[in-house]
């Protein structure tokens, strides 16, 4: 099979896989040993580089492809499964450092982000992946970013290996809970996933501890962790979920986690049908409360809790809590501290900032706020202005009609109620 | 009120500027294209004066910390239509209020020099991105480009620590000016022009227009990369409305994908 036949099978197996992230990896194109400059180097943009965006809108950042789709493991929701009838092939490492290398040298990618099916056995999968980095690391002096899977059941010392020579490890989580794995991935074992999930997390505490002592320690896996999880195939509710991830990242400090709307493959008695549409809407809304962990210093059980389940389809998180918790606004945009300013429907993390460094200046009014990038349209509901209100309305029912009349492109929220299809569960 | 003339340069620009300042004049506007007076303004034509221009970003330096004069820099360059006029405002204001008013967002002389960086910045960064080079029988790596800003030499430190290995040429097509790698510097090239287009018309899938400059394996690589591009996205999540919000129309010129509607061409 020529090269780009196997481009078109393992580059389509691997497009689940929902991160693209280059961003967090500050490794240099330091000089080899001969002196002579290597190949690449880690963005130091903040953000990480995108290259191109595909036809369903996601960046494109890295290349994205299996070393196999041969697979020993028969996960239910996975399109690699064994018992699937599909195309099947593999690289060599050859061919996949020369495409590596290639792309990289005309500014297609910003590395690789390599993963494969479990061939032979977990062991024998993930040496090869690390042979791979390690001849683009060694050979090929190449310095871009490397994300590279970890295969659930390889030994420790692979992934310790590994995590010298990757930018970025990530073992996938698949499904939120032990008992849906149980139920789709039965050859996987619940703490093949979380071991080394948290023998990474523990190394790169130490490394950067390390680092912070001796300058020239040597870095693990320096853009951190990650995983994903897979949603809308098993019945967890959001808040499941969310207590889930808030776990992950305070206790085994994951640098990002990734939310993939189950795209139905396979036909299973287990699975939603093949003709029910990814749920789109509640990724995003995941994305969006996953945000406010992270960033807007938000509890998960603050967003959705065992009495409320679900994150509403038509509203975000934010505005929805807010809804929730009326009776804590409104708030006064010219004297609340940056955490408050946070909390308000319609306020980001930038226009909070310029908030409380443009009223060092005098008072803000109502015309500053647009300017600052404070979205009215949200945010007019909940703060006052030198005192006085938008608009003054003191019941959320009231608020949540305002909000969905005005907001004309919001996308219905088809298959989202996920729950009546698992009753039997 | 003036209208001031001047010849494009920075230098120019400083000159005006420092001139205005120095007497206190306002500028109704200031623009390097030919300007017809009227009888209610007086339109006045400046020479770059190398001393007076020098002397005066000498002391925005003693003034002013680098990232504004960084961002003095990026407005300048993204060529945006009436931004001197905006940055003589925006500089008297620095030199009379001192640095630390630009935290005042509500300003709108502020607002307009923080929109325009970001505009600018974020063209560096999707150049970063989507710039394709293609690689030439000579060994070269040539990337073709159209900003809309001029952010060609803003691209060297970037492309310089990257692909410190192989020599590359970065060619602004619209301005005629690029910057070149030798694997030991960059080099600047105010002008530039080649006798052949490469553009979207040498893609892959058209050899006939198949450019004969390029290294015999370049042509397989676009494909592989095309292929990928296409595998990669899911069909089921297809948005080319959201494509083309991260990626306007106006960037495919020179992708080496191909961005349009293409799945039953592939063979």
């Amino acid at each position: 099979m020529d090269v780009l036949e196997k481009v078109k099978i393992l580059a389509s197996a691997a497009k689940y896989d929902a991160s693209c992230a280059s961003s967090g990896s500050s490794r240099k194109n330091n000089f080899s040993q001969t002196g002579v400059r290597g190949l690449g180097n880690a963005s130091s943009s903040p953000v990480g580089i995108c290259h191109s965006w595909a036809s369903d809108g996601r960046c494109i950042s890295l290349l994205k492809i299996l070393y196999s789709n041969y697979c020993i493991n028969d996960c239910v929701y996975c399109v690699n499964r064994r018992s699937n009838d599909i195309p099947r092939s593999s690289f060599t490492i050859n061919e996949l450092v020369d495409l590596t290398v290639n792309f990289y040298r005309r500014n297609y990618i910003e590395g690789l982000f390599l993963s494969s099916g479990v061939f032979h056995s977990p062991d024998r999968t993930m040496e090869v992946l690390l042979q791979v980095v390690k001849r683009l690391r060694m050979e090929q002096h190449f310095n871009g970013y490397i994300h590279l899977k970890v295969i659930p059941g390889a030994s420790r010392d692979l992934i310790r290996e590994a995590g010298s020579y990757a930018d970025r490890l990530s073992v996938n989580i698949e499904l939120p809970s032990e008992r849906g794995l149980h139920l789709l991935a039965p050859e996987k074992k619940r703490e093949d996933i979380l071991a080394p999930m948290s023998y990474i997390g523990a190394k790169i505490q130490a490394s950067s501890e390390e680092q912070r002592y001796f300058k020239k320690a040597k870095a693990f896996v320096p853009a951190g962790q990650s995983t994903q999880m897979i949603v809308g195939a098993s019945p967890e509710p959001d808040y499941q979920i969310l207590q889930l991830v808030e776990q992950l990242y305070h206790k085994v400090h994951l640098k990002r986690v990734y939310y993939s709307a189950y795209v139905p493959v396979n036909t299973n008695s287990l699975l939603p049908a093949l003709n029910v549409t990814p749920p789109l809407k509640r990724e995003n809304r995941l994305y969006q409360a996953d945000w406010l962990i992270r960033f807007y210093k938000f509890r998960a059980a603050e967003i959705a809790g065992p009495d409320q389940p679900l994150l509403e389809a038509e509203l975000d998180p934010k505005t929805s809590w807010a809804l929730r918790n009326l009776k804590l606004f409104p708030v006064e945009i010219n004297r609340a501290d940056y955490e408050t300013l946070l909390r308000i429907p319609g306020v980001g993390l930038k226009s909070a900032e310029r908030l409380i460094s443009a009223r060092r200046f005098g008072c803000l009014t109502l015309n500053d706020l647009p300017k600052l990038g404070v979205v009215l349209k949200r945010a007019r509901y909940f703060i006052t202005c030198q005192g006085n209100f938008l608009e003054k309305l003191d019941n959320d029912q009231l608020i949540r009609q305002r909000l969905l009349g005005v907001d004309q492109n919001r996308i219905e929220p088809a298959g989202f109620n996920q729950l009546p299809l698992f009753g039997e569960l | 009120m003036i209208r001031f003339h001047y010849d494009g340069t920075f230098e120019g620009l400083l000159t005006v500027i420092a001139q205005a300042i120095d007497e206190n004049t306002d500028a109704q506007e200031i623009s390097a294209t030919e300007l017809q007076a009227d009888l209610f303004t007086e339109v006045r034509s400046i020479e770059s004066d190398p001393n007076l221009a020098a002397g005066f970003f000498e002391r925005l330096r003693r003034e002013l910390s680098p990232e504004l004069l960084l961002d003095i820099g990026y407005c300048f360059l993204s060529e945006i239509k009436g931004i001197e006029k905006e940055l003589l405002d925006y500089i008297r204001l620095l030199l009379k209020e001192g640095e630390q008013v630009n935290g005042n967002y509500s300003n709108p002389v502020i607002l307009n020099v923080q929109r325009t960086c970001q505009k600018v910045s974020y063209e560096i960064l999707r150049m970063q991105g989507l710039i394709r080079f293609r690689k030439l029988r000579n060994g070269v790596y040539y990337a073709p480009i159209a900003p809309e800003h001029n952010v060609v030499r803003l691209l060297a430190s970037h492309f310089r620590d990257r692909f410190a290995d192989q020599q590359w040429l970065i060619h602004d097509t619209r301005r005629k000016s690029g910057i070149a790698y030798d694997k030991r510097q960059v080099h600047f090239l105010p002008f530039m022009e080649m006798t052949q287009e490469i553009d979207s018309s040498s893609s892959p899938y058209s050899p006939e227009r198949h450019c004969n400059l390029w290294d015999p394996d370049e042509r397989n690589y676009q494909q592989l990369w095309d292929q990928y591009f296409q595998s990669v996205a899911i069909k089921e999540r297809h948005n080319k409305r959201l494509q083309r919000q991260h990626m306007p129309e106006r960037y495919w010129r020179y992708l080496v994908e191909r961005v349009v509607e293409v799945e039953k061409e592939i063979p």
